[in-house]
């Protein structure tokens, strides 16, 4: 194994953890109402593909996929904070030390992704071989 | 060509799992502080019945 499919692993982990989260709060989020449930499917579902993408069909294609899964994730949770994020979470939310775990996992993710890709040589996908 | 693989599906799974339930027991935990905090504003009225001879 080396480095840079190390670094691939990690960012199938951090998929992973915020995917796993996010599915966990789903339900309470629906007892806040349906834009919030929905928002914590889609933010559950849309790092799992990434994770399977990754382990499936490693590219650069899906590293850049898994970026923006990871700034979209951080920079929709920073709007809930500061004005709330229009439809999803119209309400503005407190800031919580499970949904700050949350986004430093994901923030890892995002830069160990971006590492990867602004290393072409570092991350060959032809290299990784998936049966 | 090298014949390493990506960390195998059923391990991320359980990584996932794994972080659900984590974040079930903290999210529970925080529920349960508020419910405490809440406890506090309850009022409870005792009433004694006299006691007849």
């Amino acid at each position: 194994m080396t480095f840079a499919e190390l670094r691939v692993d990690v960012v199938i982990l951090c998929c992973a953890v915020t995917a796993g989260i996010h599915a966990a709060l789903v339900r309470s989020h629906f007892e806040e109402g349906t834009g919030p449930g929905v928002g914590f499917i889609l933010a559950s579902l849309a790092p799992a593909a990434c994770a399977v993408l990754l382990t499936r069909r490693p590219s650069r294609l899906a590293l850049a996929a898994t970026a923006v899964v990871f700034a979209g994730l951080i920079v929709s949770y920073l709007l809930v904070l500061v004005s709330g994020l229009p439809v999803l979470h119209p309400e503005r939310e407190a800031v919580e030390a499970l949904a700050v775990w949350t986004k430093v996992i994901e923030a890892i993710g995002l830069v160990v992704a971006v590492g990867c890709l602004r290393r072409p040589a570092a991350f060959r996908a032809e290299e990784i071989v998936t049966t | 060509m090298s014949t390493a693989r990506p960390i195998p599906l059923p391990l991320t799974l359980l990584v996932a799992v794994f972080s659900a339930l984590v974040a079930l027991a903290v999210s529970g935990g925080m529920h349960m502080g508020h419910d405490h905090e809440h406890a506090h504003g309850i009022t409870v009225h005792v009433t004694h019945r006299s006691a007849r001879p």
